[in-house]
């Protein structure tokens, strides 16, 4: 009875997923006989099954579905959107019951009137506004379809259904036969068995090819090389078993589309093409989710509503076009809507909100630029953004998942025109192609397609490892790359830099870059992932281990594991947005923080911020006085104080404390005005106690030098107190 | 347990002085030494892993796990393979010896004085003339939870 109930379970979901669909298309041609057909007969399937393995409540909802349904056929009923609805609401109540006979075998309790009495109503409801056309209309024929009274009316009509029913199934039904008889259902743990085992023989084969080729002249060759064919084609034969049609992952998004449809009043044509192109079982699932959720972000935030459509001079109906195919070992898939794109400005908007850049960065940020924040998980994240910028929620996920298996993503938007997503992921995971890397005697896989370049360093090579703050970094064509030492992270001791020539393999985790310093980079070999023991589950290192052609067994480094435990993402989200600013400053030449204030004559004053600690108020009266010079109490010291004019005698004023050389001065100015930055050169100045002049506000301003003022400040300030005692006295 | 046979096939190992015993159901295979990859931050008694006729097997080093001292130069080179829960591990032992067969009723109780490490991995303990065979419980051994970490 269990393998029934399972058997049925499969077949339904199965039938589920095609319904969803039917129902989708006949509500773009109602008036298709064969269509109404189809459904009907797996919705009476579904009836008919339920009733033989006991389960009243599927069957009960099968069966008012089917009613409704019946009347479809007898063109009593019009397959309006309305009554589509309330079908596919049936049938998710189905699939809601479903996971529970999973789980236990039996139909979990519950209640399922509210759609079933919909269901009824509609059915009954229209039968008698059928009856009283019927009988204004005329004749006696048609009540011979519907005989009997209200009571009965539901279930005679029910038989009359299955006459026909019978007779429109049996060509179809032969059909299923035929298919029933080049296919069959297998388990997908034999598959995946079977693909282990596959994997094995093959690397066992390249361990005979390699002593093969070592012995030169035996007797073995020749059988090896036919060995060596078999297996490949045993290989790509059990691949192909684990192969499944893209088409697959794509079942159920005309159903979101139309859900979204009918939600939101739009109308969007989904165009699919490509389905059959086929990829790895393991892969399909992982794009399924991303897949989905990026069609609904389509639907939902990139295809406006009719009335805007039409006034942007579009179609009234949107389109939003799927699309697959093979290209160079990868699938290619794409989704395309002619949406209004993404809304530029609200990105901005947002990433200054969010303050992921700031003002100036923005400036110079290109259109693409922006728009690819929208991959940004700090732009996604934040729950308030849903609501407005649409497009970008979840699509940091989406990125990550699809990274995930290897795959990448790419966004070309006009706003206005729409949207346009390239998704590239492998064929299949079993087997990916590593680079073989080492530190010492060990050996180690990274998977290629994390590795995006490999960069020498030894002493004549330009590349070169520099510190920053201790940590390694490598400055790779103008950015800087942080680095992590293979030996360090193996727990290895790290030799001294002895300058030996040494490899930095650049590694990419979803935005993040970094390096991996080894020491030997052996080659590329296709391994077979095997999964670690549960013993090695908790080191975030290694993401498998696989054996090599020679037989060893090495570990596969897991980058973002790497990473993590490496506890570098934070740093490296900060060298990120230093980087991105330096980028965006580069064309500008350097750049300089600096603080505005006026001090002395009218002029615009600046000094660079870095080298300021503080800003404070002092009031002159509690300026001291050591050895005639005014100073005041500073951080449990005496800080110098000086003034680039006479020292006003009473009041607050703003105190600049610089820091220079780890000695402090405070400046007293009339005024601050601002903290700017200036991109540029600044031109030198003769005088010592100023950096230069610069054109700040259209104002030459002179920019102090804090170190000057720090190192003679004394003597100005002896100075200024003579003044200041001149003054006062 | 009356529908369980009345004993049991036990192979005999020592690491050091220590004569262990591992029933023989779990038992796929022992192997001379082999080449052991080192993971690197993994559990002291973990010594590594290994390539059995394709499939991946992961070497515990039962001196570490037992916190014994290596005290022979080439100790732990016998590999006792076992199976457990579709994975393959290699207890790596000092010497294996024998199989022997053992009445299950004449297996004691772990006596209390053993010290608390030895109690948590030995399911029973086997008097024979002049030694004691301590029955390694396969599981607990696996459990690296509660060994050392690296």
């Amino acid at each position: 009875m269990d393998d029934i109930i399972a058997e049925f379970l499969t077949e339904t979901s199965d039938s589920m997923t095609e319904l969803d669909n039917l129902l989708v298309m006949l509500e773009q041609s109602p008036h298709d006989m064969d269509l109404i057909t189809k459904i009907f007969r797996i919705i009476h399937t579904i009836k008919g099954t339920c009733g033989f393995l006991g389960l009243p409540r599927l069957e009960k909802i099968a069966h008012k579905s089917e009613d409704v349904l019946g009347l479809f056929r007898e063109r009593k009923l019009n397959a309006d959107p309305a009554s589509i609805s309330l079908i596919l609401e049936a049938l998710d109540s189905i699939k809601q019951i479903i996971p529970g006979i999973e789980a236990t075998g039996h139909e979990p309790e519950g209640d399922d009137s509210a759609i079933t009495s919909k269901l009824e109503a509609l059915a009954s409801g229209h039968l008698g506004e059928t009856i009283s056309n019927d009988a204004s209309m005329d004749d006696i024929p048609h009540h011979h379809d519907i005989p009997g009274t209200n009571v009965t009316e539901l279930h005679v009509p029910q038989h009359e259904h299955e006459a026909p029913v019978a007779a429109t199934t049996t060509p179809a039904a032969t059909d299923d036969h035929q298919v029933g008889a080049q296919s069959l259902r297998v388990n997908v743990e034999v598959l995946e068995n079977l693909m282990t085992m596959v994997s094995e023989l093959v690397l066992t084969r390249n361990q005979l090819l390699q002593i093969s080729r070592q012995n030169k002249d035996n007797s073995f060759a020749t059988p090896l090389q036919r060995l060596n064919l078999v297996v490949s084609d045993l290989q790509e034969g059990v691949m192909k078993t684990r192969m499944q049609p893209v088409g697959n992952a794509w079942a159920k998004l005309p159903r979101i589309v139309r859900d979204v449809c009918r939600e939101l009043n739009k109308k969007i044509e989904l165009e699919m093409y490509g389905q059959d192109t086929e990829l790895d079982r393991q892969v399909l699932e992982m794009i399924k989710d991303p897949l989905t959720h990026m069609i609904r972000n389509s639907a939902d935030h990139g295809v406006e509503p009719p009335e805007d459509r039409i006034a942007a001079g579009k179609p009234e109906t949107g389109k939003i076009i799927l699309r697959s195919y093979h290209q160079g070992g990868h699938i290619m898939i794409e989704i395309s809507d002619d949406g209004r794109g993404l809304p530029i400005e609200k990105i901005k908007q947002k990433l200054l909100q969010n303050k992921l850049v700031t003002e100036e960065q923005l400036q110079t940020l290109s259109v693409q630029q922006i728009q690819q924040y929208i991959f940004h998980p700090g732009l996604s994240t934040a729950d308030k953004i849903t609501a407005v910028s649409g497009r970008g929620v979840g699509m940091d996920v989406v990125r990550s998942n699809i990274e995930k298996i290897g795959g990448s993503i790419e966004m070309r938007s006009v706003e206005g025109k729409g949207t346009h997503f390239t998704i590239k992921i492998p064929l299949t995971l079993a087997i990916v192609s590593a680079l073989i890397i080492g530190t010492g005697d060990d050996r180690f896989a990274i998977p290629q397609l994390s590795v995006s370049e490999l960069v020498l360093i030894s002493p004549e090579s330009a590349h070169k490892i520099e510190y920053v703050n201790n940590a390694r970094v490598l400055r790779l064509r103008g950015n800087l790359l942080p680095l992590l030492d293979l030996e360090e992270l193996t727990d290895k001791p790290v030799p001294e830099d002895d300058g030996r020539a040494r490899y930095v393999v650049v590694t990419k985790v979803a935005q993040f870059m970094f390096g991996i310093i080894v020491d030997k980079v052996y080659d590329l070999e296709e391994i077979v992932v095997k999964p670690v023991t549960r013993l090695l589950k908790d080191l975030p290192l290694f993401s498998g281990n696989t054996i090599l052609g020679d037989g060893q067994v090495i570990m596969i480094l897991d980058p973002a594991g790497i990473l993590k435990a490496s506890g570098m993402s934070e740093i490296l989200d900060s060298i990120q947005s230093a980087e991105a600013e330096e980028a965006a400053n580069q064309h500008k030449g350097a750049e300089l923080q600096l603080l505005l204030f006026k001090a002395g004559d009218d002029t615009l004053k600046a000094a660079p911020l870095h080298m300021i600690s503080r800003l404070e108020k002092i009031n002159t009266s509690d300026l001291e006085f050591s050895d005639g010079r005014p100073v005041i109490k500073y951080l449990d010291q005496l800080m110098p104080v000086l003034s680039m004019d006479t020292l006003p005698r009473d009041g607050v004023h703003p105190l600049i404390i610089f820091k220079a050389d780890d000695r402090l001065a405070g400046l007293m100015v009339r005024e601050i005005i601002d903290i700017t930055k200036y991109y540029g050169d600044v031109q030198n100045s003769d005088s010592q106690n100023l950096l230069g002049s610069v054109i700040i506000k259209e104002q030459a301003t002179d920019i102090l030098n804090p170190s000057w003022y720090a190192r003679t400040g004394l003597n100005v300030a002896h100075k200024s107190t003579q003044e200041y005692r001149m003054a006062a006295e | 347990m009356s529908t369980e046979p009345e004993s049991g096939q036990y192979l005999t190992a020592y690491v050091n002085d220590h004569y262990i015993g591992v029933s023989i159901r779990n038992i796929q295979d022992v192997i001379g030494p082999q080449s052991i990859t080192q993971i690197p931050r993994a559990r002291d008694a973990i010594a590594g892993v290994l390539n059995l006729r394709g499939r991946i097997v992961t070497a515990i080093d039962m001196h570490k796990r037992l916190e014994e001292p290596c005290t022979h130069a080439k100790s732990a080179s016998m590999g006792i393979i076992i199976e457990s829960h579709d994975e393959l591990f290699s207890l790596l032992v000092d010497h294996v010896e024998d199989v022997m067969t053992i009445n299950f009723e004449d297996i004691e109780h772990v006596p209390p004085t053993l010290n608390p490490l030895w109690q948590s991995v030995c399911e029973g303990v086997y008097q024979m003339q002049g030694k004691i065979m301590i029955l390694i419980d396969i599981e607990r051994i696996l459990d690296l939870t509660s060994a050392k970490a690296a």
